[in-house]
């Protein structure tokens, strides 16, 4: 039980940190905003990561083929 | 055992999903136009449903496993099919999107479903916030 909860916590220890780190950021009016570009830019980045990393897991774990008789 | 792993990943999970909230909510930039502004909803939405498809993937990695390879899957089919939705209709994939999640739901087993449920329901205020 530890194993896989200590496993369980390593994985998710980055969003974690990444969530109390914008709790406690405090918003500056003076900091630049992002551009459209910018904006658009981080849209299709954060996409084309998302799907490939669906691609690679969907490819390590084909549906189950039920078993013939 | 399984029930309380089951327990403290749902403890986790919220934990987690509870902080991440307070990041999309974030104010979006009001320097943007339609098109950046909605590249910019798409964007908080994809990563919350990177949340969720990551926690069913880990779950499922875990020795023993707290979710299964079959809700996993389902959960990343899902995804896949939600985030190329966005990509594809930048103005108008949230009703799809949210029908979606709610026949993820439904379609899990009760258990996982439970599991899963705090990053569920964290996805569906990121596409409300996102709808307005």
């Amino acid at each position: 039980m530890n194993e896989a909860l200590i496993q369980l916590a390593i994985q998710e220890t980055p969003a974690v940190i990444a969530g109390i780190k914008s709790l406690f950021a405090r918003d500056n009016p003076n900091e630049p905003q992002p551009t459209n570009e910018e904006v658009i830019a981080a849209f299709n980045a954060a996409f084309a990561s998302s799907l490939a990393k669906d691609e690679n897991w969907l490819a390590l774990h084909p549906e189950p083929v039920p078993p013939t008789l | 055992m399984m029930r309380r792993i089951g327990q403290t990943l749902a403890l986790t999970a919220l934990l987690t999903a509870s902080i991440l909230t307070m990041e999309g909510c974030k104010h979006i930039p009001p320097n943007l136009n339609p098109q950046a502004t909605a590249a910019w909803y798409g964007t908080q939405v994809i990563r919350n449903l990177d949340l969720l498809r990551d926690i069913a993937q880990d779950g499922s990695a875990t020795t023993p496993p707290v979710i299964s390879i079959v809700t996993a899957r389902k959960v990343t089919l899902y995804h896949e099919s939600a985030i190329k939705t966005i990509h594809s209709i930048p103005l108008g994939w949230q009703s799809i999107v949210s029908s979606g999640l709610d026949e993820l739901a439904k379609d899990l087993p009760k258990a996982e479903a439970q599991q899963l449920g705090p990053y569920i329901a964290l996805a569906k205020t990121v596409i409300q916030e996102a709808t307005r």
